[in-house]
């Protein structure tokens, strides 16, 4: 698994496009929104430290799909059905998956919350940066299995149409671009049940003072577990004839 | 036919006590349905510690499946598959079983030496990979990605990726299928040191002179079914006939097919071949029916010839 883990992120450092929209896009994209709409005010927590949060969930949403769904063109390799002829079980590829998506997630989210300190003057505890970073990197975790749901659950040819618009809805009705109270409301309570929506909420809450919630745990836990087990069924099932 | 379902059934009995003495492979009525398709319909084979065995038949005829249920990847739907008496993943956990097989591949950004890496990564006790390199003969193109490699370095590096765990069986899907007449030549010259170890291979191939020249035993498949089993002499042996090749204008397959003794046509244009058990028999009748034929010559059969009458469909 570990031989896995460091051939997968050394092919990654090979693609500078793949480190750059991963890595330095979302931290980028949050300098220039904050600079049009950073004066606007949020309720409890200001513009700025608002976006920054919404972005950082941005990102770590963005980068944990991104690793996941390069199981496609690895499908369409070959790689799945070469690696099921060693002793490797299904799991561990799963978590090798996983392990990468928090190496890409780490970087774009420490980039924002530094541009956030540095740029923008952010001011938050010291401990209130680590339980943002720390919500926000763990929170990642269901997002990088899901990417890797849709590249083995969706033909080659459409994983990136599908990546694209589960992302969309998970930004949208997680409520990363508008919050969620003024969205309608079944899609506030819709908010609920997603993984995107907790990851920022929890970040929110850690920033002002707050403390993590527990629904929103077990809301995440439950997306990662059963898109896990989902995923490893399928790389096994993946294995045999298509 | 009777003399092969004979020893097919021999081979059933031996196969309960030799199983238990470790056989390398033992596949038991094994059959899988896709569908409409029977990719295998009842497959037995047995082989022993130190066999290499060719696996010969037409496209579809269930060589593929066989090996995919033998390495694990598919289940069967009906029958026992034993390597090593273990279950195919047991063995392959322990590192007993390399394979190389035609849908498996790599990533294209990989290069030879870190395909092999990774893979030996895999394995408890795997060969070092540079050895693995040395014997597959792309040592010294290893650094090459593997999507900049041509047909022949990506089958080596396959070669070199099922070769890493130090397998007691290897199992090779075509091995040779996109190299030049050199690289199958130093492909076998490098299977050749590996068995000497005493070591059991299973491979596929279509090419026939491959079976004759490195194969211990040929195992010829037909429509899901083992249809003749041993040496490549008893298999051409099988097929005591002779093959008819003649002119004849107007001629048509399926009277000359009728003929006594005929076994099968191939027709292209007016000129005829046809595959004889009895060629006398044939012959005979071939001139009296159709005295417009010309340029007669009737030869014994060739393994190719062996090949094509048994896999075809009226044997």
């Amino acid at each position: 698994m570990g031989a896995l883990i460091v051939t997968e992120l050394k092919l990654l450092s090979r693609s500078i496009e793949f480190l750059v929209i991963a890595i330095l896009f979302p931290a980028v994209f949050f300098l220039i929104m904050s600079e049009v709409f950073g004066n606007l005010s949020a309720g409890s927590l200001d513009m700025v430290t608002y976006m920054m949060i919404s972005m950082v969930a941005f990102g770590a949403i963005s980068g944990a799909i991104s690793v996941g769904q390069r199981v496609a063109p690895e499908r369409q390799a070959g790689w799945n059905r070469q690696l099921r002829l060693t002793p490797l079980p299904g799991w561990s590829y799963v978590a090798s998956k996983v392990v990468v998506s928090l190496v890409i997630v780490l970087p774009a989210v420490v980039l924002i919350l530094a541009a956030g300190f540095l740029i923008k003057g952010v001011e938050l505890s010291l401990t209130q940066w680590g339980l943002v970073l720390l919500a926000a990197w763990l929170g990642s975790l269901p997002f990088g299995v899901l990417g890797l749901l849709i590249g083995l659950a969706v033909k080659p040819d459409a994983v990136g149409a599908v990546y694209v618009a589960a992302f969309l809805m998970l930004a949208l009705f997680g409520g990363l671009w508008v919050p969620v109270e003024i969205l309608p409301g079944f899609m506030g309570a819709f908010a609920h049940a997603l993984p995107s929506f907790w990851l920022a909420e929890q970040a929110r809450n850690l920033a002002t003072g707050g403390g993590l919630d527990l629904l929103g745990v077990l809301v995440s836990a439950a997306w990662f577990f059963i898109a896990g087990a989902l995923v490893v069924m399928l790389y096994k099932r993946d294995a045999a004839r298509v | 036919m009777v003399e092969a379902s004979s020893r097919r059934k021999a081979d059933n009995e031996i196969m309960l006590t030799d199983a238990e003495a470790g056989a390398a492979v033992s596949l038991r009525g094994l059959h899988k349905t896709f569908g409409p398709v029977h990719a295998a319909d009842g497959v037995d084979l047995l082989i022993a510690p130190g066999e290499v065995v060719a696996l010969l038949g037409p496209n579809g005829a269930g060589k593929t499946t066989t090996m995919e249920m033998l390495l694990g990847l598919t289940t069967p739907d009906q029958g026992e598959v034993r390597l090593f008496g273990r279950t195919p993943a047991k063995a392959t956990a322990e590192g007993l079983v390399g394979a190389m097989l035609q849908s498996g591949g790599f990533l294209n950004e990989m290069t030879g030496r870190e395909i092999v890496q990774v893979m030996a990564a895999q394995y408890p006790k795997p060969l070092r990979v540079q050895d693995a390199l040395d014997r597959a003969g792309i040592a010294e193109h290893a650094r090459l990605r593997y999507g900049g490699m041509s047909g022949g370095q990506k089958q080596r590096v396959r070669f070199a990726a099922a070769l890493v765990c130090d397998p007691d069986l290897l199992v090779l899907d075509e091995p040779t299928v996109a190299m030049d007449v050199q690289g199958r030549h130093d492909f076998w010259d490098a299977m050749r040191a590996y068995t000497a170890g005493g070591k059991t291979v299973l491979f596929a191939t279509h090419y026939l002179a491959e079976a004759q020249d490195f194969a211990d035993r040929v195992v010829l498949m037909r429509t899901g079914k083992v249809i003749a089993d041993g040496s490549v002499a008893e298999v051409t042996s099988r097929v005591d006939g002779r093959t008819i090749s003649a002119a004849i204008p107007g001629a048509d397959a399926v009277q000359l097919g009728a003929l006594p003794g005929v076994d099968l046509v191939e027709q292209r244009d007016e000129l005829v071949t046809l595959h004889c058990m009895d060629s006398d028999a044939a012959l005979r009748a071939l001139l009296t029916e159709f005295p417009q034929a010309k340029d007669i010559s009737v030869t014994a059969m060739s393994l190719e010839d062996a090949f094509v009458a048994l896999t075809s469909e009226k044997v």
